[in-house]
């Protein structure tokens, strides 16, 4: 069964297979988990909202169409589900949420990441981390998991040309940083 | 083109300016040294940001979400066998009460059943209470009637309660 596809998989599951779930589970576990981590900057939040996720997946399951895919289906549910994690939370909610469509400013944390790191390299993961949710949303979608503009349009809830614009605007972003930093030709020479 | 904006230099970190628009780009670069500044770090964003790795899940989250999946369809399965049992129960509540009220209504025999009727009731007269209505056959008819339909209220009530929970539980997710 390892070897089959997200269909024949799930086709095996809505046939009474619940076990064959487990394929699917480990098959995206890595890469929900990695969006979580990034929208919800805690580990035991990212790790509780991938189980509720893939419970819902399950839960959902025989409504899946298959005419999408199943990772950009699995996808949406993960991200709205850490949205709603987001909006039951206190601390920081209005921040993150009004910094979507805004350019992100780090302000004072940059000198503190700025001190903190080693290299160029660090200095620009460190910085990633600190990106708003959605913003990390699209450069993980895009740049881990390969996703098309049109599928993480898809998976947000957005039109393409705001997905595009939001993703020029995160790498904009970081670029003015590893510019004010002289830390561009850094990472160029490194690569 | 007449100038190199933001817009295109993310066009040509992702591939999409057309051979015209490239040669004009690769031209005006050369005289454009903030553009050119601007590229290379946005090259350098775009190298860093394809070299990510995705975090690796916490060990054992697989056995986690596989073990509450088999819970809730326990769960469903128990819930649905309760209420299997709960209708069998009814039904035969029912069909008791259905007898009772032939047998208040057919048997011959029923007047002797009055007569220890009376004494007992004529025993609870003394005491300012009387049960000569449950030698009555319309009172039978009546309470078994009674009881049939609060019976399918109670069923009904026990549906719509176990709904509004599931719709709760999926709210709260």
């Amino acid at each position: 069964m390892k070897n089959f596809t997200d269909i024949e998989i799930i086709n095996s599951v809505n046939r009474g297979n619940t076990s064959d779930f487990s394929l699917l589970v480990d098959r995206y576990k890595d890469k929900a988990f990695s969006l979580l981590k990034r929208m919800l900057k805690d580990e035991m939040d990212a790790e509780e909202a991938l189980q509720d996720a893939f419970l819902k997946a399950f839960n959902n399951l025989k409504n899946f169409r298959e005419e999408a895919k199943f990772s950009t289906w699995l996808y949406k549910i993960v991200y709205n589900t850490a949205l709603t994690v987001i909006s039951g939370k206190k601390r920081q909610i209005r921040q993150e949420m009004s910094s979507v469509d805004d350019h992100y400013d780090l302000g004072d944390e940059d000198d503190k990441i700025y001190s903190i790191s080693d290299n160029a390299k660090e200095y620009l993961y460190n910085v990633i981390e600190k990106l708003p949710p959605r913003s990390s949303v699209i450069i993980i979608l895009y740049y881990i998991d390969g996703l098309s503009l049109n599928e993480i349009a898809g998976v947000m809830g957005l039109s393409l040309v705001n997905t595009k614009v939001m993703l020029h605007r995160s790498r904009n972003s970081l670029r003015d940083l590893l510019i004010k930093h002289n830390y561009q030709q850094e990472i160029l020479w490194n690569a | 083109m007449e100038r190199i904006t933001d817009e295109i230099l993310n066009k040509y970190i992702d591939g999409e300016l057309t051979s015209t628009d490239l040669t004009k780009f690769n031209s005006l670069i050369k005289e454009d040294s903030i553009s050119l500044d601007k590229l290379s770090a946005l090259k350098s964003v775009d190298q860093a940001l394809q070299k990510l790795e995705p975090e690796i899940a916490p060990s054992g989250v697989t056995q986690k979400i596989m073990k509450q999946i088999n819970s809730a369809k326990s769960y469903i399965k128990y819930e649905a066998d309760k209420k299997f049992v709960f209708a069998i129960m009814s039904f035969l509540l029912f069909a008791v009460l259905f007898a009772l009220v032939l047998i208040a209504i057919m048997s011959p025999e029923i007047s002797e059943v009055s007569n220890s009727m009376s004494m007992v009731s004529n025993y609870f007269k003394n005491l300012t209470f009387s049960l000569d209505f449950l030698k009555d056959s319309t009172f039978l008819i009546l309470t078994g009637s009674i009881s049939m339909i609060l019976l399918i209220v109670a069923y009904f009530i026990f549906e719509s309660h176990k709904s509004f929970k599931q719709n709760i539980e999926s709210l709260s997710h």
